[in-house]
């Protein structure tokens, strides 16, 4: 049998013949380090790799051909894990090559004790890590790249999340400044918004007047961003590194951003793809913002000139009217506000507002004189202006305000034409919700508000001056009866109301009063009071009873179809008899005062108002006699109605009054108890009242022609008159004395002197009171003051108790002197 | 009644009596003021007799300021007789008119002057 061969060695022929080949050629460097550093033996490719000859290797410290870095790691760590542990592996090394470039390895060592000797060796292999290195290095960049990014996002989200929660479009400026720094590190990051009807961009935010604004056609890189929409770098220089962003929204420019960098600082390619970002955020964001700001505005103008109106029509003249104006516009609209209405081609200050001084001047004038806590320096010129916008119905603006306040004069219109000027000056306090056209609405409203408070005040004067005219006529005199009467208007309303009164005498030697109320006001109330009060008058001048006076008023209600549901109360008292025929149709009762006994009402008589179907069937009246002394009185319901309380008890409460003042003079007592009876609240309706008094009164009365010749005879008169009446002589002659000396001055000053004119006087004695009334009717003139006239007066004034001088159409002199010495 | 005759000068003990008489008021006053002016001469006193007057108001009293304003003038010293408790005397005292030169009789006053 044979053998199988032994096996061969199948010699492959060896590059490297020898383990010296072997080293030196390895595919990784060797190094042999001795204890103290000192290289011992490096192979060849190590050499080739670094760059090195062997001689520069050998004898020196293995540290001296590392990085700076890898020296001190070397030191650090290398060479205490080597210690410990005698190898370590996969160590990062960084060499440095003979030209300076840098070699990167991985090394594992070994220390080598030689057990003979007992010394030891370093070995270490050397594997080149270039392109692991940098692959690292690679991924490093990446990383740190994708965590700005993802920074920046954030920055980013952070300010949408703010931009979102703004409500005002300045606030914007703040998260944007803030993104700025944070995403960019920029030094300076400003935000400008487009004017779109100015083309200009202005600075906004704090700060914002320090920096000039900038037209569009200007070459600068925030025009040029705006012009072409999108990010704009310009060419840095070394001075200004810089990039602007557009705010956008749908493809609509509302501002730029500039970021400013510290010189040398490039702006990278994601930078600008996040700069727009930040520029399409913000936009949409102060979109936002702007539409919400709008919205927010126009409800707060409606609101405001909602309630502008309704404070407005609670004011009933116009001077109120104006006042509360000022007030409602200070401070939010304006620091001072002035109202000024023209009024027959002439202007003249309403009402202003002074925020220091309200009310304390009362010329508008002397307000912007004195206002604004400074002087105005061209106060005529602020003048000047509101005339002319007075006559023009034109805004202007005012630049003369104290500490360059700006002031606008708006014109108050209405009905198409010019009432007046509203002036604002200063700073509103919601300064971002007001703007012109809200003011000019706000103008024309106000204007509208002022005119029908101008126009009712008008038709008020006429109505009053209606009323007025019937009220205060001639009342008879005669010597047998007395009459005294108060009107009060009411006092929380400014129209004037429909009640009348009215004293005549019939040629039946009786005297007729009458007191009547015609339902409304204003001036319908007024005209209807006027033909009715005629139409009684002439009825009872016809020698009609009451009750045919009644019935004859409803024909004339019914046929002229003015007064319907008057209520009125006639009374006919016949001077010799004492008979008292009355009537009443919807009227409270008249109330009469015997001399000698308690106060009563006199129920008979009645029936329905004026105008009623069923009324005018049935028209009673009833008759009494009266004795001598007695007093009758007749007034509307005003006297007696109180609200919360039953007309009853206001009747009652009336009885009372003239049970407690039955001593006092007829005028006095129709005074006191007008007073008595709407002390508590004032009236609330229109409150009228006549006295008659039956024989009551003594009465002196002479119309004297206006000459002094004619003094004489008319204090011996009154001289005679007075000694009848049981007035003593010590004080007949002061009372004629203050009689001759007003007559005199209504001749002198009333007169000057016409001879044809006549001077009345009466004199009333009654309850111990004597009363002296000297009334002319002339225009009176202010005397040159004399000594001579102050004496007149004077001794008017020291003979007589009370002294009024009550100058009207004419001038009445009213004196009053309780007497002493008789026993009336 | 005219002016004229409501007034009297007479000479008593070298001084001037001028009596008035009736009423001076606002219907003759200037009158009574121009008839004493031109009837009076310069005397050693002048004295105004108010006693018969019947009424004076306030013209009268401007009347006697400036009659009495005019003797003074004149250097002729002045009294006016006004009886207590008369009207004329309620007048003056009202107003307070000049009390040092108001007395009550004439003899008191021609008295006072030639003293």
């Amino acid at each position: 049998m044979a053998e199988p061969p032994p096996p061969t060695e199948s010699f492959v022929p060896l590059l490297e013949e020898s383990a010296e080949d072997l080293y030196e050629g390895a595919p990784c460097g060797y190094l042999s380090v001795l204890p103290d550093g000192t290289v011992a033996r490096v192979n060849q490719t190590l050499l080739d790799w670094t760059g090195y000859q062997r001689a520069d290797l050998l004898g020196r410290r293995v540290q001296s051909f590392y990085t700076i870095g890898s020296r001190i790691f070397h030191e650090t760590h290398l060479g205490p894990l080597l210690h410990m542990q005698g190898e370590v592996r996969g160590v990062a090394i960084e060499f440095r090559r003979a030209d300076g470039s840098r070699l990167d390895t991985l090394v594992n060592a070994v220390l080598r004790q030689n057990p003979g000797t007992g010394s030891s060796v370093l070995r270490m292999t050397v594997f080149d890590a270039t392109d692991r290195r940098s692959y690292e290095r690679e991924l490093l960049d990446e990383r740190r790249r994708a965590e700005r990014n993802a920074a920046r996002i954030r920055v980013l989200q952070d300010m949408v999340a703010r931009c979102a929660s703004i409500d005002r479009a300045v606030d914007i400026v703040a998260p944007i400044v803030a993104a700025g720094t944070a995403a960019f590190e920029a030094s300076t990051t400003v935000v400008r918004l487009l004017d779109p009807e100015e083309s200009v961009l202005t600075v906004a935010g704090p700060g914002a007047p320090a920096t000039a604004s900038i037209l569009l056609a200007d070459p600068v890189a925030e025009a040029h961003a705006v012009r072409v929409g999108d990010v704009v770098v310009p060419e840095p220089t070394p001075a200004d590194v810089r990039a602007v962003t557009p705010l956008v929204v749908d493809d609509r420019v509302l501002g730029t951003v500039s970021f400013g960098f510290p010189p040398g600082r490039r702006i990278a390619a994601d930078e600008v793809e996040l700069m727009r970002t930040v520029g399409r955020q913000a936009g949409q964001a102060l979109e936002r913002v702007r539409l919400h700001e709008e919205t927010a505005r126009r409800a707060w103008q409606s609101a405001f000139l909602a309630r502008l109106s309704r404070d407005l029509d609670e004011a009933v003249g116009s001077a109120d009217r104006a006042r509360r104006l000022v007030n409602l516009l200070v401070p939010e609209l304006a620091e001072y506000a002035q109202v000024e209405m023209v009024r027959e081609e002439q202007t003249g200050w309403l009402s202003a507002s002074v925020p220091d001084a309200r009310g304390a001047t009362d010329s508008a004038d002397e307000v912007i004189a004195c206002g604004l806590r400074g002087t105005w320096p061209t106060r005529e010129e602020v003048v000047a202006t509101v005339r002319a916008a007075a006559r023009s119905g034109q805004v202007a603006t005012v630049p003369a305000a104290p500490h360059g306040r700006r002031g606008l004069v708006l014109p108050l219109r209405a009905r198409s034409a010019a009432i007046g000027t509203l002036l604002l000056v200063g700073e509103a306090a919601e300064r971002s919700r007001v703007d012109q056209d809200f003011l000019l609405d706000l103008a024309d409203r106000a204007g509208l508000a002022l005119d029908n408070a101008r126009l009712a005040e008008q038709d008020r004067e006429i109505a009053r001056t209606l009323q007025r005219s019937l009220l205060v006529t001639e009342r008879p005199t005669d010597s047998r009866f007395h009459v005294a009467t108060v009107y009060r208007p009411a006092v929380e309303t400014l129209e004037v109301g429909g009640d009348w009164y009215d004293a005549f005498t019939t040629s039946t030697g009786s005297v007729g009063v009458v007191v009547g109320d015609v339902v409304g006001r204003g001036i319908r109330a007024a005209s209807a009071m006027g033909q009715l009060r005629s139409a009684v008058r002439a009825l009872a001048k016809a020698q009609c009873s009451p009750a045919t006076v009644l019935k004859h008023m409803d024909d004339f209600v019914a046929t002229l179809e003015v007064g319907q549901m008057t209520t009125l109360a006639y009374a006919e008292l016949a001077l010799d008899t004492g008979m008292l025929r009355y009537a009443c149709a919807g009227h409270p009762p008249p109330l009469l005062l015997p001399p000698d006994a308690a106060p009563r009402f006199l129920w008979e008589g009645r029936s329905g108002p004026l105008g009623t179907h069923t009324a005018s069937r049935a028209r009673r009246e009833a008759e009494l006699t009266v004795p001598r002394g007695s007093r009758l009185l007749l007034y509307t319901d005003g006297l007696v109605e109180r609200r919360g309380e039953r007309i009853d008890q206001g009747l009652d409460r009336l009885a009372d009054a003239v049970e407690v003042h039955r001593k006092s003079p007829l005028a006095a007592l129709a005074e006191q108890l007008s007073d008595a009876m709407l002390d508590s609240e004032g009236g609330h309706d229109d409150t009228c009242l006549l006295a008659l008094a039956f024989a009551g009164a003594p009465l002196f009365r002479a119309a004297v022609p206006a000459r002094m010749s004619r003094l004489r005879p008319l204090r011996a008169e009154l001289h005679e008159w007075l000694a009848g009446h049981q007035v003593p002589e010590s004080e007949r002659y002061g009372i004629v004395l203050a009689c001759s000396e007003a007559v005199a001055n209504a001749i002198e000053h009333g007169y000057q002197g016409d001879p044809s004119a006549v001077v009345s006087v009466t004199v009333t004695i009654d309850g111990g009171f004597l009363d002296l009334r000297v009334s002319d009717t002339g225009r009176w003139r202010a005397p040159m003051a004399s000594a001579d006239r102050g004496r007149g007066m004077a001794l008017m004034g020291r003979v007589m108790d009370d002294l009024v001088v009550d100058r009207g159409a004419g001038t009445n002199v009213l004196m009053r002197r309780e007497l002493r010495g008789t026993g009336r | 009644m005219t002016a004229a005759n409501r007034v009297t000068v007479g000479s008593e003990r070298s001084c001037e009596v001028v009596r008035l008489r009736g009423d001076v008021d606002h219907g003759n006053a200037e009158l009574v003021e121009r008839d004493v002016l031109t009837a009076t001469r310069a005397a050693v006193g002048v004295v105004i007799d108010l006693t018969g007057v019947t009424f004076l108001d306030s013209a009268g009293l401007r009347c006697l300021d400036r009659l009495v304003t005019a003797f003074l003038n004149r250097q002729a010293p002045v009294l006016v007789v006004a009886p207590d408790g008369g009207v004329v005397r309620f007048t003056l005292d009202l107003i307070g008119f000049l009390p040092d030169l108001v007395v009550g009789t004439v003899d008191e006053a021609l008295t006072q002057l030639t003293a």
